[in-house]
């Protein structure tokens, strides 16, 4: 059976937990931890993972037969590493986006309106970039 | 790239007299000749390593680069560096409590709070304040989000710079980041922006680095990271524009000429730059004309300022003489990287690598450099942009020296030697920032709320206090020359040193009341308007600061 996770990942996401983690604790010392971990893990859906998955609608991904120095030097791929990097600015610019339109229909910046209409954009961005990232999948394998 | 000046610009005793010219420009003013001398003979040494460490690379026609079996040594650097960074980012709050920070504190508090009024209109985007609205929703308060916020914006520098430095596509990008990182957390012009807390400025800056990377890389998505950096803040946006403007000119220029080099994904980012240009002109259209207008009106120059306003208007940040001191180890790293371009790849920089990787960059920093040094409006807040292009400059040139002395012991004393040094001269620098206001004085400020009515004014006589009462009593305030005051200067002159108090009674009473005078601790004793305030009957004291003025007795 086909491993869902390999081990490489595996430590990918335990880093992302353990950095998560530890803004928590900071924040804990002024917010309860509940309260800490609400606002780490919603500046995360915000300000992260919506960029992190616009990476892969955006640019392909580094085969890794070639080394980052030979494959850079002929197209625009990026790396795990680069995408992490790249995805907190590609979320910030949708979030403004998403606000720009907000006050487009006049709705309160904050209220629950507004909240339901990022919620509902970022999901959408994320399913679609799994999309995309599973159809770019299928194609190399076929 | 075959042009006949580039077998003599290349030519060994001439480029050390470049060098050496362009050190002597960049060695402070205030220097003795001697002292420029011995600044430039210092310099000479990283110069000299490198260009034999170039000579040998291209006798051997390799790449020897093997770092990884030092990558121990890198990695306790990077853990060194992010921890020293977070540190000297915290460190403030835990000494002086909750306003360590600069003067500008006072005014973003007040615009985050009003965040959840909603008052913006849609031509007149404020991109920084839409950023603190998931932190509001997730029931962050004002202060903590704008702190946060803050912090956050430093780390998306880190982040941005290692990204430029990837893109570089080095074969030691690796390092090359790591370096970054260390010299942007020992840096303490960035230190100094980020006590300043000039917040838009600090989180368009990585949105600029960032819009550079995806230009190097071709990618479209350079416009849209333009566009954010033009609406969180001007200045920085006009300086991206400025230089990527600059740069496609070059571009275009090289294009009519025999050995071109040509990309069509250039044609399409400028095409489609244009045409977006337009919705986010749109955006911001207001906010936009209101700031043209105002530079139009000066000639863009701050000797046409009037001089009360030229600190506020020449960016409220250190001058370029300070600049020049505080990134004085820099600049001849940066200088030589800046006339050995061979040392990013370590290899011979060919056309394809030098227009979409190297030219870009020159340009910003040659732009940056004439910004910082012009007397135009904004002058000193162009440093904070130019120190981050040295910063990426000096990144090579470091590894090459760190290369060169990691191989034996009294090398890796020597390089542990300049590490120290680095961190002592960070420390005493950012020791030295006191907070601008005392704990128990801003408990004061917090409390006048519940001691004033709920449409009392209270005047400050002294702008220090302009942003630490806008933000933190959070209601009207009237202040010297700012938030809509209608008294000319000449007015506060009368008021503030006057000898007549009638006149300075006749003075308040054109103010609306209810009326209170807020006269602070850091405000010199002795000064007539303290003494017409102490002893006037009209005058009733509130707090230790705050006095309620009476119309009538």
């Amino acid at each position: 059976m086909k491993k869902i996770i390999n081990g490489r990942q595996l430590i990918k996401i335990g880093i992302l937990i353990l950095i998560m983690n530890i803004c928590a604790f900071i924040i804990s010392f002024h917010y309860s931890l509940l309260r800490s971990f609400n606002i780490i893990l919603g500046s995360f859906f915000v300000f992260w993972l919506p960029g992190f998955c616009l990476t892969y609608i955006f640019f392909s991904c580094i085969s890794s037969n070639k080394s980052e120095h030979e494959q850079g030097k002929e197209d625009q791929s990026l790396n795990w590493v680069e995408r992490a990097l790249l995805a907190p600015f590609l979320s910030i610019t949708l979030l403004v986006f998403e606000l720009t339109v907000i006050k487009t229909f006049n709705i309160k910046l904050g209220s629950f309106s507004a909240v339901l209409v990022l919620l509902f954009v970022n999901q959408a961005v994320i399913l679609f970039a799994l999309f995309i990232y599973k159809f770019n999948q299928r194609n190399k394998l076929n | 790239m075959n042009l006949n000046f580039k077998k003599y610009f290349q030519h060994p005793a001439l480029i050390y007299i470049i060098y050496i010219i362009f050190i002597i420009l960049c060695s402070p003013s205030g220097f003795s000749w001697l002292n420029k001398i011995i600044f430039s003979l210092c310099a000479l040494v990283p110069f000299w390593i490198v260009r034999e460490k170039l000579l040998n690379y291209k006798k051997a026609n390799i790449l020897p680069i093997n770092l990884s079996k030092y990558n121990k040594y890198f990695v306790a650097l990077l853990c060194f560096a992010l921890f020293f960074f977070i540190a000297s980012k915290i460190f403030l709050f835990i000494k002086y409590g909750i306003a360590p920070l600069g003067y500008d504190t006072g005014f973003y508090l007040r615009g985050v709070s009003a965040m959840g009024l909603a008052t913006t209109k849609l031509n007149a985007v404020n991109a920084y304040y839409f950023i603190f609205t998931p932190l509001l929703s997730l029931g962050m308060e004002p202060l903590i989000a704008f702190y946060s916020i803050c912090i956050f914006s430093q780390f998306l520098t880190l982040i941005a710079l290692c990204f430029l430095l990837k893109t570089f596509r080095s074969p030691t990008s690796f390092n090359l980041a790591i370096i970054a990182i260390f010299l942007y957390a020992m840096s303490s012009v960035q230190f100094l922006g980020y006590w300043n807390v000039f917040g838009q400025q600090l989180l368009a800056m990585p949105f600029l680095l960032i819009s550079v990377a995806l230009l190097m890389r071709r990618s479209v998505l350079a416009i849209f990271t333009a566009g954010i950096t033009f609406l969180l803040h001007t200045a920085t946006a006009g300086v991206l524009f400025l230089g990527i403007a600059i740069y496609y000119i070059i571009y275009f220029f090289q294009l009519f000429s025999k050995n071109r080099y040509c990309y069509k994904s250039h044609f399409s980012i400028v095409i489609i730059g244009i045409v977006l240009a337009v919705p986010f002109y749109i955006l911001k259209s207001i906010t936009f004309k209101g700031q043209l207008d105002y530079i139009i009106h000066f000639g863009g120059l701050l000797k046409n300022v009037p001089f009360w306003q030229i600190p506020e208007l020449s960016g409220f940040f250190i001058g370029i003489q300070q600049f020049n001191i505080l990134t004085l180890f820099i600049i001849p790293l940066a200088l030589t990287t800046l006339l050995n371009p061979a040392v990013w790849l370590r290899e011979k920089v060919n056309k394809s690598f030098f227009f979409n990787s190297l030219l870009i960059n020159y340009v910003f920093l040659a732009l940056l450099a004439i910004l910082a040094l012009s007397p135009v409006i904004y002058q000193t807040r162009f440093n904070l942009m130019l120190d981050l292009f040295l910063i990426i400059f000096a990144t090579p040139t470091i590894l090459i020296l760190i290369e060169y002395f990691i191989k034996d012991k009294t090398g890796r004393l020597i390089l542990l030697a300049m590490i120290f040094l680095f961190t002592v001269n960070f420390c005493l620098i950012a020791n030295k920032q006191q907070p601008l206001i005392s704990k128990s004085e801003l408990q004061e400020i917090k409390s006048l709320a519940s001691k004033v009515e709920s449409n009392a004014k209270i005047m400050t006589t002294s702008s220090t206090y302009t942003p630490w009462l806008y933000g933190f009593y959070g209601r009207e305030v009237i202040a010297p020359g700012r938030l809509g005051d209608t008294w000319e200067l000449e007015t506060w002159k009368e008021f503030w040193f006057g000898d007549s108090d009638k006149k300075r009674l006749e003075l308040l009473k054109t103010r609306p009341m209810p009326l209170y005078v807020y006269i602070g601790e850091k405000e010199l004793d002795g000064n007539p308007y303290q003494n017409f305030v102490n002893n006037d009957p009209h005058f009733e004291n509130i707090t230790e600061h705050l006095w309620k003025f009476k119309q009538e007795l």
